[in-house]
């Protein structure tokens, strides 16, 4: 095997460095996304807006910066939301909030601007408002359609497969 | 550009780009220091080694983890994550441009008792060779003399050392750097 030949030529040290360069890369990519994460108290601070129920402010394909932070939700915010259940986020904005005296918990109701109804009909069976941790951020700022890539490659999967076979072809051709 | 084997085989660079010059020689040096039985040590490399694994070995945890359970649940760990990978890197970074700085080559004479450490330096669009030699005695030898304390610094044009084919020319400059060791290692501090 070429790894074991290197090994013997150059030494378990020099294969540390090159796993070490190329790990580093990824590594540095996953911690800076953390960070953000991290400082915007938020699971995922950039996402792609799917549908066209925000018409005319948002539409498919843009997309979203968000910063959940920790102080309660107001109305008229456009917020991004991820029911407990339901995989896919979706962004509306909050109609009504209600808020418990005692523990300052929140209760939000939301609707998207180009919807003719609540989001009632999304939540879960028997679910008529949404909690505060249930709400992944507030848009903070968009790109308009810039993730429409991400979108063409989940409605076509062979796209991936034709993007990673590219750059692996590029990065065998590129360094020497 | 081809690759030197261990033995002598010919080496062969694109004499414009200052890169590769630079790395011809100082591969020409490791060699021959090596040949005079300087054994190389890894005490820079071995440091940002371990600096880089233990950050790369908490972000694999991490990654993991949060993969694995929500986000509010691993948020914990996450932070410790991403502070000891800033300070590994942090680290590792400083270490890289305050105490290796130049350095490419430390070499461990164990029957002479002293360790040589060679850094170059070549500008880009400026094809000069500037190497510096510095060396101390090895901690608790006894050897007598004493080493020149002061780094020596060598100053050459590259293609003293090469032919205008690009080819590396070992004879001389295995002749120019011996000549500098030797002022290196016999000078006495006074």
């Amino acid at each position: 095997m070429e790894l074991l030949s290197q090994a013997k030529k150059w030494g378990v040290r020099s294969l540390l460095i090159q796993g070490l360069t190329f790990l580093s890369v990824l590594t540095s990519a996953f911690m800076i996304w953390k960070g953000l994460s991290l400082f915007t108290n938020s699971e995922s601070p950039v996402v792609v807006v799917l549908s066209g129920s925000m018409k005319p402010a948002y539409d498919r394909g843009d997309i979203l910066f968000l910063h959940n932070g920790f102080s309660p939700i107001e109305v008229g915010e456009v917020v991004v939301y991820k029911l407990n259940e339901k995989p896919i986020p979706i962004v509306h904005r909050v109609m009504k909030v209600h808020t418990e005296n005692e523990s300052g918990k929140q209760y939000l109701l939301t609707k998207g601007d180009n919807n003719s109804a609540d989001d009632r009909g999304l939540y879960n069976p028997g679910q008529t408002w949404i909690q505060r941790d249930e709400i992944i951020g507030r848009v903070k700022g968009f790109v308009p359609y810039a993730g429409m890539g991400t979108i063409w490659m989940n409605d076509y999967p062979y796209l991936k497969t034709v993007l990673l076979g590219t750059l692996c072809v590029m990065s065998l051709f590129g360094s020497d | 550009m081809a690759k030197a084997e261990a033995g002598q085989s010919k080496v062969k660079v694109n004499t414009s780009s200052v890169g590769e010059l630079k790395t011809a020689c100082d591969t020409g040096l490791k060699e021959l220091l090596k040949e005079r039985g300087y054994e190389e040590m890894h005490t820079h490399t071995d440091v940002k080694l371990i600096l880089g694994y233990v950050g790369i070995i908490f972000c694999a945890i991490d990654f993991l983890y949060s993969w694995k359970y929500p986000f509010s649940q691993t948020k914990w760990f996450s932070y410790i994550s991403v502070s000891v990978y800033a300070l590994t890197s942090g680290l590792a970074l400083i270490y890289s441009y305050a105490v290796q700085r130049d350095t490419f080559f430390v070499g461990y004479n164990k029957a002479k008792g002293h360790v040589v450490s060679a850094g170059s330096r070549a500008k880009s669009n400026d094809p000069t060779y500037r190497l510096t030699l510095t060396t101390r005695p090895i901690r608790g030898s006894q050897d007598p003399p004493v080493y020149n304390s002061r780094p020596l610094e060598l100053k050459q044009p590259f293609m003293a050392w090469f032919h205008e084919d690009g080819e590396f020319a070992r004879p001389q400059f295995n002749s120019d750097i011996e000549a500098a060791l030797e002022t290196l290692l016999t000078k006495k501090t006074d």
